[in-house]
């Protein structure tokens, strides 16, 4: 066995190596919440080239599990393509949808999973600022009370830059409390 | 004001072949961890993984993964009824594979620990990549961490990285 204490002086003082991948903002819901915005990303987000959003969610969906929806600038319109690789416990399979009214960026536990079981969420969102082309995100997901796990990817079809995310339980009313959505900004070259 | 973060804890390049690796007296300072391995085992081809959290060896690790060969694909679950997080794939010591777990909300006292996974090895024959979700069904936060390969040892040059995120 090889046993390494973890050096105190490393885990205190910040990032070393300079800045390049920072937290932006943090919500740690203390109630329920029907949805979870990040906004004036214009203002906040300035000068990071990429985004990842990083969460343990559960919502109040009377199932095992619910879906995460993504969209941005408040954008509502059928200007999103989505596209999973998921499994559950017998079956991998597949799904896309283009000309949809969101992306679905993930599944996550829900009201009848077991207590104190969270689903978790990485996602990336790349070139979220750049006016020349669509932004791309790409998430994995997974939870064990479905039990689940899924690789998706999905796109946003304008090439505005992205200056708000709106995440929200897709079928479920609410994120529940304890539910924690961070993001981050990373700086390119 | 942003937060500098994606910070490294500690990091070990192997000098000799080890059962397993613990990271122990783990800061409750960050939000998650992310365990980042180029590894490779004894083991003939590949070897099975296994990941335990504060020295628990009880019966409260559950897990879902899914994997594709080189020549099909397979998923396979777990609820609850293993003594660790068995999601991991590691490779022969020929061709190092990757292993990224993102230990997620880990100094969290009002929710279990939910892990993914990611593994990709080549050895010859043998190509697999998988993800996979584990659930350490404990509230309590974690401190430490380990991880082994099932029947193998870890050989030199393997290296583990550890880092905390804010």
């Amino acid at each position: 066995m090889l046993l390494l204490g973890v050096v105190q002086a490393q885990a205190v003082g910040g990032a070393a190596g300079g800045a390049t991948f920072e937290l932006i903002e943090q919500r740690v819901l203390d109630s329920s919440e029907s949805s979870v915005v990040f906004s004036s990303l214009s203002t906040l987000a300035a000068g990071y080239t990429h985004l990842q959003i990083r969460m343990t969610l559960r919502s109040d969906r009377s199932d095992t599990e619910d879906l995460l929806r993504l969209r941005f600038n408040g954008d509502t319109g059928s200007n999103y393509s989505t596209h999973a690789l998921l499994s559950n416990a017998a079956t991998p399979t597949s799904t896309s949808g283009v000309s949809q009214t969101r992306i679905l960026a993930g599944r996550f536990a829900a009201a009848s999973s077991t207590a104190s079981a969270f689903g978790a969420v990485v996602c990336d969102i790349l070139d979220f600022a750049n006016t020349n082309k669509n932004t791309t995100i790409r998430s994995l997901a997974g939870n064990t009370s479905e039990p689940r796990v899924i690789l998706s990817s999905g796109a946003f079809l304008s090439t505005a830059a992205v200056t708000e995310i709106t995440l929200a339980p897709d079928v479920g009313t609410n994120f529940v409390a304890d539910t924690r959505i961070s993001l981050y900004g990373i700086r390119g070259g | 004001m942003p937060t500098p973060t994606y910070v490294p804890l500690a990091t070990i390049t192997l000098g000799a072949t080890e059962a397993d690796i613990v990271f122990s007296s783990i800061p409750a300072t960050y939000r998650d961890l992310i365990l980042v391995g180029n590894v490779g085992t004894t083991a003939a081809a590949f070897a099975n993984g296994e990941l335990q959290f504060n020295a628990d060896t009880g019966t409260n690790y559950s897990r879902v993964q899914a994997i594709g060969t080189n020549v099909n694909t397979a998923v396979s679950f777990a609820a609850g009824s293993e003594n660790a997080i068995k999601a991991i794939l590691f490779s022969d010591d020929l061709v190092r594979g990757t292993n990224i777990f993102q230990i997620m909300d880990y100094s969290a006292t009002d929710k279990h620990k939910t892990v993914l996974l990611r593994s990709s090895i080549m050895p010859s024959g043998e190509d697999r990549v998988m993800m996979s979700a584990g659930r350490y069904a404990s509230n309590t936060a974690i401190s430490s961490l380990r991880v082994f390969p099932s029947g193998a040892s870890f050989s030199i040059g393997s290296t583990w990285s550890l880092y905390g995120v804010n």
